[in-house]
């Protein structure tokens, strides 16, 4: 712009007498152009709206979040010792009711202890294990009764002095 | 998830354990003899057993109850017998004393609601009988 002949271009002006063009003032140039305007109407399109997250981003997001719960509900296999140490393990065991088999199963998984047969209510006649008669006597009958579901001990030809 | 089934099934053993091994015993002494006077109603329950012995009459002399397991629980009972109890109902220690003197010892496992009979102690017009019952 400042090597413009400003000099000459100003001349030239003088010159054609084209420096003296009239200004309108701002307010009648407004004033004509709401004439103009009036009546007339704006029909362009409108701008579509603007997308923020569209829908490959919607489910790329879905599908991380899916994959990232399902990783964290999945228990990751254990290859720790530490770990390992902290599992059950059956030193002893008694089982002091009437019952079957006894299986243990101790994998990487946990510890399962199953008893067969577990009779919680009484089963059978009464059981004399062991009797010794300190007095003098002839015989010692021992009987179950199933009919009266009872045994019986009998001591035969007992003396008492 | 393990681990709590393990205690779960550890508590059922021991409950289970509980239940064998825990109960009331009644302790019945009884006179059988071969003269008339039938059973004794307080031997209802029992009369299916008694009757099956060859006696006449049946009466409750004394009656007790122990409380299972036992330690060393002694008790008096009427005609000067004396019975020692010790263990758990699936083993019991039993002892029988007559003034004293011992008469019989046995172990025995009994079971719930079936009584054990104990007889053949002398008397001079019948027998004693005691009879045992886990309720």
């Amino acid at each position: 712009m400042k090597n413009m002949p400003w000099r000459e271009i100003e001349k030239t002006l003088r010159e054609t007498g084209r420096d003296d063009v009239p200004v309108r003032d701002s307010d009648a140039f407004w004033a004509a152009f709401k004439d103009r305007a009036e009546g007339e109407t704006r029909n362009e399109p409108a701008p579509a709206p603007v997308v923020l997250f569209p829908a490959w981003l919607k489910a790329a997001a879905c599908f991380a979040v899916i994959v990232t719960a399902a990783a964290l509900l999945i228990p990751a296999p254990s290859n720790n010792s530490i770990v390992d140490a902290e599992l059950s393990e059956i030193t002893a065991i008694e089982v002091a009711a009437a019952h079957g088999e006894i299986t243990t199963d101790e994998s990487a998984e946990g510890t399962i202890v199953w008893v067969h047969g577990l009779e919680l209510e009484d089963a059978g006649p009464n059981q004399i294990k062991a009797f010794d008669v300190a007095v003098d006597h002839s015989a010692v009958t021992i009987m179950n009764d199933e009919s009266t579901n009872s045994t019986i001990l009998w001591i035969h030809g007992m003396e008492l002095k | 998830m393990m681990r709590r089934r393990i205690k779960l099934i550890a508590l059922a053993l021991m409950f289970g354990a509980c239940l064998a091994s825990a109960g009331t015993m009644s302790v019945r002494l009884v006179h059988a003899t071969d003269a008339e006077g039938g059973m004794d109603p307080r031997l209802s329950d029992i009369s299916g057993i008694l009757g099956s012995l060859r006696f006449e009459s049946f009466s409750l002399l004394d009656s007790d109850t122990v409380r299972l397991p036992a330690e060393e629980v002694r008790i008096r009972m009427a005609q000067g017998y004396t019975l020692t109890c010790n263990g758990t109902q699936g083993d019991l220690a039993i002892e029988m004393n007559h003034n004293g003197q011992a008469l019989l010892k046995t172990t025995a496992t009994l079971r719930r609601g079936k009584p054990l009979i104990l007889g053949g102690f002398p008397t001079r017009e019948g027998k004693i009988i005691l009879v045992l019952k886990v309720e």
